[in-house]
């Protein structure tokens, strides 16, 4: 096993070296598959002895505790030692596989093949939402820090801009000026009315006062 | 100045004889109006002659200069407004206009003739408080009348006699 790890290692590194040259970079990768076929082969070979070995030792039940735990806890070393090897093994050839295979995945492709909007609509936001609480996040904000950082003259400078503040002036003060002046009007009018009317019952008149204009000869 | 009434009974009332309340307010309006503008004159005749004299003095001399000159303000002022569209500045903002008994406008004359009445006899504006028509003794005696018109839009509905203004 460990002899053909190392020649997955030459390989790896013969395909790093040459992965520059477009050419031989094939010649590299092809290497790799090689030592990798033969370092599985040989994982194979040794997890397919490790179970025999451990089921010729099973561990004697009926003999005393004191000295059967001896025993079988060296057979069960023993037993362990080629599924220990094969789990080293299979480290080190996943240290060696996953730079190589990485280098050769094409990322926009795999992410061409992921539906995102499957995987959003399968998030609940809502619920990441409800488990947030916005006092302990505010907590954490430095507001005064925040506030510093913030150019309010540059920001009070673009708001008023953004107003036209003259025509709002005008505007406001053209409209006050005539809500005024017809309340001004409307309560002359009422004393008018007022005033008429208590003359021409001191005057004990009974019809009300003609205030139409006379018509003039010939208008229509 | 809002050229309509937005209240329906003032709306009503357009074109109709304006009682004594709006012509006292208007008139009070007028007699600002004319002592500002006295003021205004005596200040820039003082400055013209602080130019030749080098002292700024705004007293117009003499009781005789003085008396003539207020007399033919208060014509020119009185006489030009009811002559020219029937509003001086008081009127304009009581939204009042002097017309004639039928509506139409006053010839800049009879504007003249009203405002030397008014000169003469300012009491005589208290006769609309009796009147059945509104009428003040100027207007009984030029057949005039003082009529609620809030903007040149909302007149008699009667056309004018004279050029419009």
């Amino acid at each position: 096993v460990v002899g053909s790890l190392s020649a997955c290692q030459d390989a790896r590194d013969v395909a790093t070296a040459d992965n520059s040259r477009a050419g031989v970079a094939a010649e590299g990768g092809r290497l790799v598959t090689e030592a990798l076929t033969a370092a599985l082969l040989d994982i194979a070979e040794a997890l397919r002895a490790a179970p025999s070995d451990a089921a010729a030792t099973p561990p004697d039940r009926d003999a005393p505790a004191g000295r059967e735990a001896g025993r079988g806890g060296a057979t069960r070393s023993l037993a362990s030692l080629p599924s220990r090897a094969a789990a080293d093994a299979a480290g080190a050839i996943a240290a060696a596989i996953v730079p190589a295979v990485v280098e050769r995945i094409d990322v926009n492709a795999l992410l061409a093949r992921v539906d995102v909007d499957a995987l959003v609509a399968r998030i609940d936001v809502d619920r990441i939402l409800d488990s947030i609480d916005p006092n302990r996040v505010l907590d954490r904000v430095d507001v005064d820090e925040l506030v510093e950082r913030v150019d309010m003259a540059a920001v009070a400078r673009e708001a008023l801009e953004g107003i036209d503040l003259g025509d709002m002036i005008q505007e406001s003060t053209a409209s006050i000026a005539t809500d005024t002046l017809e309340a001004i009007r409307v309560q002359a009018m009422r004393a008018d009315d007022l005033l008429a009317r208590i003359v021409d019952r001191l005057l004990l008149r009974r019809r009300p006062r003609d205030t139409a204009l006379a018509r003039r000869a010939g208008a229509p | 100045v809002s050229p309509k009434p937005h209240d329906p009974r003032a709306r009503a009332l357009q074109g109709r004889r304006a009682g004594l309340a709006s012509r006292l307010l208007a008139l009070a309006v007028d007699v600002v109006v004319v002592v500002l503008i006295g003021v205004l004159l005596l200040v820039v005749m003082g400055g013209i002659r602080a130019l030749f004299t080098g002292d700024l003095e705004v007293q117009v001399s003499s009781e005789e200069v003085r008396g003539p000159l207020a007399v033919l303000l208060v014509l020119a002022y009185l006489g030009y407004g009811w002559g020219l569209n029937g509003r001086t500045a008081g009127k304009v903002a009581l939204g009042l206009r002097v017309v004639g008994h039928d509506g139409s406008d006053l010839s800049p004359l009879r504007g003249v003739a009203r405002a030397v009445l008014y000169l003469v006899f300012l009491p005589g504006i208290l006769w609309a408080l009796v009147s059945r028509r509104n009428a003040s003794l100027q207007d009984l005696v030029l057949r005039t009348a003082v009529i609620y018109e809030w903007g040149p839009t909302v007149a008699t509905g009667r056309p004018r006699e004279g050029p419009a203004g």
